[in-house]
């Protein structure tokens, strides 16, 4: 199968929407609101908090408000010049987004943190609470899983694919990131149409 | 509506000259709208793209039909392996990212996409 024919392609992954209806956002932004634009979106690995923040980012844009994002991996993450430009003279319709905000040693935190001061917002990801006051707590579950590969593959291949996703949802702890990842071998491999 | 007629293709070969005409008729002026061709990646990883020939066609008509030509570059080629395809596209824009119409190319010899697995079909 070609890469790009892949129905498990980055791509195609990146199209998914997180799982929130209306209410749920209204809830969300109550609470950003609430916070003074401040907040974490908390959760495990491959449980979609980058795909949140940026659905959230779309969403203040579309408010007028200018987003920046900053963003670590665990291998590597912005230069100081990315973090001294997109922390810049930050006014109150600006936001401040960081995704892997727990790669960030306390004292780095803690000058960021004060950087975006005079934001409009700040919208971190992590793993743990702490940071900032929650925003949104991540979950995965099987049924989540499930219903991202049946957007992905249609109701009646997802219905085939049911024991390979509760075995891959076992192996890899609920990271629906590698899960779907595995599919995408799986699929790469089997040469499956 | 933005629009865009090719001679030949969807297949070419690397370094031809690409002939055809871009048309477009909008609700209001466009203050800019531009050509631009570029590869980009899809697959298990990161998407990677660059832009390697930006146009700019015209500004503030409302209608126009604008032929152009433009030589492909060598490469890279059209290709498509189970973890990674390199894929061609020429756009046509308006206003930056207001409007876009997209035709998607193969770029390779005899114009057809390279398979880097073995597998020929």
């Amino acid at each position: 199968m070609r890469a790009c024919d892949n129905p498990f392609a980055v791509f195609r992954l990146e199209a998914l929407r997180f799982r929130l209806d209306e209410d749920g956002w209204g809830g969300l932004l109550d609470r950003w609101r609430a916070q003074g634009g401040r907040g974490a979106l908390v959760g495990p690995h491959g449980s979609g908090k980058t795909q949140l923040q940026r659905e959230l980012a779309q969403r203040l844009e579309a408010e007028g408000f200018a987003v920046r994002r900053l963003q670590w991996g665990r291998d590597r993450g912005p230069s100081a010049m990315e973090q001294a430009e997109a922390t810049r003279a930050l006014g109150p319709r600006d936001v401040l987004m960081i995704d892997g905000a727990e790669q960030l040693a306390p004292y780095a935190w803690w000058r960021l943190r004060g950087k975006a001061r005079g934001a409009g917002g700040l919208v971190v990801t992590t793993h743990r609470p702490g940071r900032l006051p929650p925003l949104f707590v991540h979950r995965t579950s099987l049924a989540l899983l499930l219903d991202l590969v049946g957007e992905l593959v249609g109701g009646a291949r997802a219905a085939a694919l049911r024991p390979l996703c509760d075995a891959l949802y076992v192996r890899h702890s609920g990271n629906l990131r590698e899960c779907l990842r595995s599919l995408y071998d799986v699929h790469a491999q089997r040469g499956a149409g | 509506m933005l629009d865009l007629t090719l001679d030949g293709g969807p297949g070419y070969e690397p370094g031809s000259d690409l002939r055809g005409e871009a048309r477009w008729d909008l609700p209001h002026a466009a203050r800019r709208v531009s050509l631009r061709l570029f590869w980009f990646t899809q697959g298990k990883g990161q998407e990677d793209l660059e832009v390697v020939y930006r146009l700019e066609l015209a500004t503030g008509a409302l209608q126009a039909r604008v032929p152009f030509r433009l030589t492909l570059p060598a490469q890279p080629y059209s290709c498509s392996g189970q973890l990674v395809s390199i894929r061609w596209a020429l756009e046509l824009v308006a206003d930056d990212e207001g409007e876009v119409h997209r035709k998607d190319l193969v770029i390779a010899p005899g114009g057809r996409e390279v398979r880097i697995d073995g597998d020929p079909g």
